[in-house]
């Protein structure tokens, strides 16, 4: 257990002091600058524009951060070679994927967490009707997001070996996985029995991200409850813990 | 052995989350083959597709006012003063059926702006507004108001506004239509009662200097 915690640490100090996580703040501020001009131009819901840009932006950096790091963290370790400094210690490979994982998704959650509270700065003097406890509910949803999309990325990096597919096949997903709902309907209206069984596999196989965005339900009649959002905590750490499964046995199959 | 049955777990944990999700919140959204998608459809559904469904709504809104304060869009009816609103307004909705304020707003100016005057077209947004949020009442009165504005009722139109002028998001178009109605009834009192209401209201900052003006007008002092 304390081989995991150095893993998580010596991962989290390396992410922090890469150049990615710094210019992640800057495009932080630009983007919530942009976000500023943009809903002065909203009139009466210049808040509700605010809200939903600063949250929008915050999830969109955290989400190409993840996508990125965990892509090309473990294949850049295997080009150069550096893994073997690790793996010649006592660590099961298993350990060594859990906790570079764990502390890449502390690292972008501790960036996320910084720009939320710079968003919430600027939220304050906008009278945004999101309270607190709904603001830090959609913000943990996003991170939510996070857990499942790094997760997979890492699995899909350790399958390709090619950080560009596997960038490629993440992104992909991201996107199918919110318009999983849309799927389905698709799927329903088709008369063709292959498409139908083809969308339903995808529909239960792929991420549904789209469940993840609760900084749109929040405006619903009837926003989701506290069960909800429990059931939304199985979903994550389910489906995290099967992609992580699947890198660790993929990444126990190589051979160095 | 034992750690490649682990899966399991997770994979049952994951169903279990998967369909207690949609148990307990039915997908809010309409299909997506009822979105509006003749003008920036493109926009919209890339967004949705990138999963930021209210900034295509927000960002759609924006597009909506620069229409109202802009003038025509390119292949656009202009035999009719903003034949465009109603559509764009119903695109606004059909992303976010939940953003009320499109509908008090664009309902009000189809229905009483005199050089718009569609009331018709005001009630089938309304209406829209209606099934979607039938707990939402501001666009009952509105509703209403506009019912009795065809009936040339201004009183009981009024009375209607005032109700909605009341409720914290309600657009200050709405508030300075009512103003201006009842500038042009003779009841500069009612007048100056709303325009201090906006003026006093920090979310109705962009009409301040409107309201300060017609205050002077009337012959009152802002509060």
């Amino acid at each position: 257990m304390e081989n995991f915690f150095l893993l998580v640490r010596d991962t989290f100090k390396e992410h922090v002091r890469h150049r990615l996580y710094l210019s992640l703040f800057l495009f932080c501020f630009i983007l919530l600058g942009g976000g500023l001009v943009a809903s002065s131009l909203a009139v009466d819901e210049r808040a509700r524009l605010m809200l939903d840009f600063g949250l929008s932006a915050i999830e969109f950096l955290g989400l190409t951060t993840i996508v990125f790091i965990s892509v090309n963290f473990i294949l850049t370790e295997i080009e150069n070679r550096t893994i073997y400094l690790v793996l010649s210690r006592p660590i099961p490979r298993g350990q060594y994927i859990l906790g570079r994982f764990a502390g890449t998704i502390l690292a972008v959650t501790a960036a996320m967490a910084v720009m939320a509270l710079l968003h919430g700065l600027l939220l304050v003097p906008l009278h945004s009707a999101a309270t607190v406890p709904v603001y830090l509910a959609a913000w943990a949803c996003s991170v939510a997001k996070l857990v499942v999309v790094g997760s997979l990325a890492l699995a899909l990096s350790l399958f390709s070996t090619s950080a560009p597919t596997a960038m490629t096949f993440t992104l992909f997903l991201w996107a199918m996985g919110h318009f999983s709902e849309e799927l389905r309907f698709l799927g329903e209206k088709s008369a063709n029995a292959f498409v139908k069984l083809l969308v339903w596999i995808f529909y239960h196989a792929a991420p549904n991200f789209a469940y993840f965005n609760y900084r749109d339900f929040l405006y619903a009649n009837h926003p989701p409850t506290t069960a909800w959002f429990l059931f939304l905590l199985c979903y994550t750490v389910g489906y995290a813990g099967v992609c992580l499964w699947i890198s660790a046995f993929l990444f126990a199959r190589k051979e160095f | 052995m034992l750690r490649r049955l682990l899966v399991f777990p997770f994979m049952i944990l994951a169903g279990i989350g998967f369909s207690g999700m949609h148990r307990t919140f039915p997908w809010p959204y309409p299909p997506f083959d009822q979105l509006i998608t003749q003008r920036n459809g493109l926009q919209d559904v890339s967004l949705m597709t990138a999963g930021f469904r209210c900034l295509a709504a927000d960002l759609g809104w924006i597009d909506l006012l620069q229409y109202v304060g802009g003038g025509f869009l390119p292949g656009e009816d202009t035999s009719r003063a903003y034949a465009e609103l109603k559509p764009m307004t119903l695109r606004v909705t059909r992303i976010d059926p939940y953003f009320r304020h499109a509908y008090v707003y664009s309902s009000s100016m189809l229905a009483f702006f005199r050089n718009i005057n569609r009331p018709q077209e005001a009630l089938d947004v309304l209406f829209e507004g209606m099934r979607n949020n039938p707990d939402y009442w501001p666009l009952r009165t509105t509703a209403a108001a506009i019912g009795f504005k065809k009936a040339d009722q201004f009183d009981r139109m009024a009375q209607a506004l005032e109700l909605s002028i009341q409720q914290p998001d309600c657009p200050t178009l709405v508030k300075s239509i009512l103003a201006n109605g009842y500038k042009e009834h003779g009841r500069f009192a009612d007048a100056v009662r709303v325009w201090t209401i906006v003026l006093n209201n920090p979310s109705d900052a962009l009409y301040h200097g409107k309201a300060e003006q017609e205050i002077k007008k009337l012959g009152a002092n802002p509060a």
